[in-house]
């Protein structure tokens, strides 16, 4: 397996917000100020670029998304209407972006019943113990369609029929999908010696 | 429900972070940059294409003096929809005259919503007319007189003043208005027309105009499609002064035009037949020469844009004939030779003995000839005006040309590669029509009278042959037009 880089693990306090400075640097990249937005990029990219890279194959691939959800993210701040968090908005747009940045990334997603899927399991454990880089790895491994849905559900958090909007598929396709994904996830586990102990 | 996997996967991924490569943000920000240029140079194209189209098509002021092509073309037609005012000079005991008044309905509704604004005032000048700046001293006296006559009250019309003034108005369009013609009905005063009915000698003799003649009283025709708030707009107006003359140059135009025109072009045919090696025969032998167009037309501008065209189209197409025939011619002649063998035993021996020679003699029979179609059509052709300037006007026609006369003169090649005379093949002399096309541009170089400049192409429906010949030809040509059109 080969690693990208150091995964930066903050702490709590380090990543927390002062919704004051948060205020200050969105009024400065509404006014287009470059200080304002390369202190934005600053706080955010690294978090994003670790969202962009689950749905890329690449850093490559990653870092271009992220440069068009930034390119994004300063030309449309001003429609950011203080809605939930700012963090959350960025994270959507990179989100979005990944998804819908590589045109030639055609999701394959083939209808079936959840009936024809056997269940696997993996030891939690196990996953835990794995570098967080190296779990990446086998992320990407994972086809695009596999990829897409699995990121969207099972990390993000979105549900199947919102995947479904997103994707233009329906919800009982991206659960089809999805738990295909989680097979095909274990079986490359499996394949680099990570098994129930 | 999410089992321990993806929780698994959702706590890895939680704070997963990576920092990006250096530079990116720069390229972000250039990125951002370029787009704004980007953004600036659409914007100032876009800016240029509106201001550009605005100017183009921001309709010019008819009430200029110099646009008289404009003017022209705009009053010309009548709209029966449209308000008029009629003198009814002609209901006076004694007299036949009768002055109508047409005016444009646009113009006279916002002529008259600018006047019931001033008329509320209580202004006794009319401003709209002092908005235009006169030029002339016609045009000078026209406004005084106008503002004059409308800070009156339509009441007063009848009294002697109001009609002196009228008759002094038209008196003095008469003498000063270099454009006016006494013999025609119709005179334009900038977008307003005015038709004496039955009475040309009102405007060439005015003298014969009575202060009675010029009582102005108004009455609509013909206007189902005003609606009711301009017609109440219009009546209100009409009841309480006489609606103001829009200025503008005066001149007599009546909607027929007559147009002369030659052209030269190249014109060829299209000749087909059942073997090709005929077809190839005739083009190797049939060489193009310049061609010539006379036209006299006939025009009717039955709409500002629009005029029907008709009268005597002569068209004469020109070819140079060369054809080379080789023959060949044999003689035979007689030659005593002699030769001398050297024999092993007999030793040299002479020998004389006849050969017979043939002679061949290559002849070559060339004809040449100017090969030239006559055809005098009538065309009947619709014109549209696509844009118009002031001194220029862009013109397209289509119509058809049909074939009243033709006549073929010269020599072509028969199937059997030999020469023969358009004479001996069974060749239309009439019913040969044409279609024409046309794209031209006309510069007015006074209000009557105009250059055109026009290219046009013409293509031959039918063919030129009877159905008894060997083969069919059909004629096109390119053509440039260069003419006079005259109002009438």
């Amino acid at each position: 397996m080969q690693p990208y880089g150091s995964p930066l693990n903050k702490t709590e306090t380090n990543i927390k917000v002062n919704l004051l400075d948060e205020q200050q640097l969105i009024t400065g990249c509404i006014n287009n100020d470059v200080q304002c937005q390369k202190a934005l990029y600053q706080k955010y990219a690294p978090k994003m670029m670790g969202v962009s890279l689950r749905y890329c194959n690449s850093k490559m691939e990653a870092e271009d998304v992220l440069q068009d959800a930034f390119i994004k993210i300063f030309n449309k701040i001003n429609t950011y209407k203080g809605i939930g968090s700012f963090e959350g908005w960025i994270r959507k747009i990179v989100v979005f972006t990944a998804l819908k940045s590589n045109d030639k990334r055609v999701y394959k997603f083939e209808p079936g019943s959840l009936e024809t899927m056997p269940e696997q399991s993996t030891a939690p454990k196990a996953i835990s113990n794995m570098e967080t880089a190296s779990l990446l790895h086998i992320l990407q491994e994972l086809p695009d369609g596999y990829k897409a849905v699995f990121n969207l559900y099972a990390i993000e958090g979105y549900s199947h029929k919102e995947i479904g909007k997103m994707l233009s598929i329906s919800d009982v396709t991206s659960r089809t999908q999805y738990s295909r994904a989680k097979q095909h996830l274990i079986k490359l586990l499996a394949k680099y010696g990570i098994e129930n102990r | 429900m999410k089992n321990d996997i993806e929780n698994s996967f959702q706590q890895k991924f939680k704070n997963f972070e990576m920092t990006p490569s250096e530079g990116l943000f720069d390229a972000i920000q250039a990125k951002i940059i370029k787009k704004k240029k980007r953004a600036i140079w659409m914007w100032s194209a876009a800016m240029l294409i509106l201001a550009g189209a605005g100017f183009t098509l921001w309709p010019q002021s008819s009430h200029k003096y110099d646009n008289l092509s404009k003017t022209l073309v705009k009053s010309e037609t009548e709209d029966p929809t449209k308000p008029q005012i009629v003198d009814k000079a002609s209901d006076h005991p004694g007299s036949s005259n009768k002055t109508t008044v047409t005016y444009d309905t646009k113009k006279v509704i916002k002529t008259q919503a600018k006047y019931t604004e001033q008329h509320t005032a209580q202004k006794t000048k009319n401003s709209y007319f002092e908005q235009q700046t006169a030029s002339n001293p016609l045009e000078k006296q026209v406004q005084n007189t106008i503002s004059s006559l409308s800070s009156k009250d339509f009441t007063t019309q009848k009294t002697s003043d109001t009609k002196q003034q009228w008759a002094k108005l038209f008196n003095k369009i008469e003498k000063e208005n270099q454009h006016s013609d006494a013999t025609q009905n119709t005179l334009y005063l900038g977008t307003k027309k005015q038709t004496v009915d039955g009475q040309p000698s009102l405007l060439g003799s005015s003298k014969t105009r009575t202060q009675e003649n010029a009582l102005v009283s108004y009455e609509k025709r013909n206007q189902p499609s005003l609606a009711s708030a301009e017609k109440n707009t219009y009546e209100q107006v009409a009841s309480c002064t006489i609606a103001p003359f829009p200025t503008g140059k005066l001149v007599a135009i009546s909607k027929w035009r007559i147009q002369a025109s030659a052209g030269v072009g190249y014109a060829s045919r299209i000749v087909s037949a059942t073997t090709p090696q005929y077809v190839a025969n005739r083009n190797s032998s049939e060489k193009n020469r310049v061609s010539y167009q006379l036209g006299l037309d006939v025009i009717y501008q039955f709409s500002p844009k629009w005029n029907v065209q008709s009268g005597v189209n002569y068209t004469q197409r020109n070819e140079h004939f060369w054809h080379e025939k080789k023959t060949y011619s044999t003689q035979s002649r007689e030659v005593e030779r002699s030769e001398t063998i050297i024999h092993p035993i007999l030793g040299e021996i002479e020998r004389t003995y006849q050969e017979t020679i043939i002679d061949s003699t290559a002849q070559y029979e060339e004809t040449s000839a100017k090969n030239d179609f006559h055809k005098i059509s009538i065309p009947l052709v619709l014109e549209r005006s696509l844009f118009t300037s002031q001194k220029w006007t862009l013109l397209a026609k289509a119509g058809v040309l049909a074939g009243i006369y033709a006549k073929h003169q010269g020599m072509l090649l028969t199937s059997a590669y030999e020469t023969q005379t358009y004479t001996s093949v069974p060749m239309r002399t009439t019913g040969i029509h044409q279609v024409v096309l046309g794209l031209g541009a006309q510069y007015h170089l006074t209000p009557r009278i105009s250059l055109i400049a026009y290219p046009q192409a013409t293509l031959q429906i039918n063919s030129s042959t009877t159905s008894k010949a060997e083969f069919s030809q059909k004629d096109w040509g390119i053509f440039t037009h260069i003419g006079l059109r005259i109002g009438l």
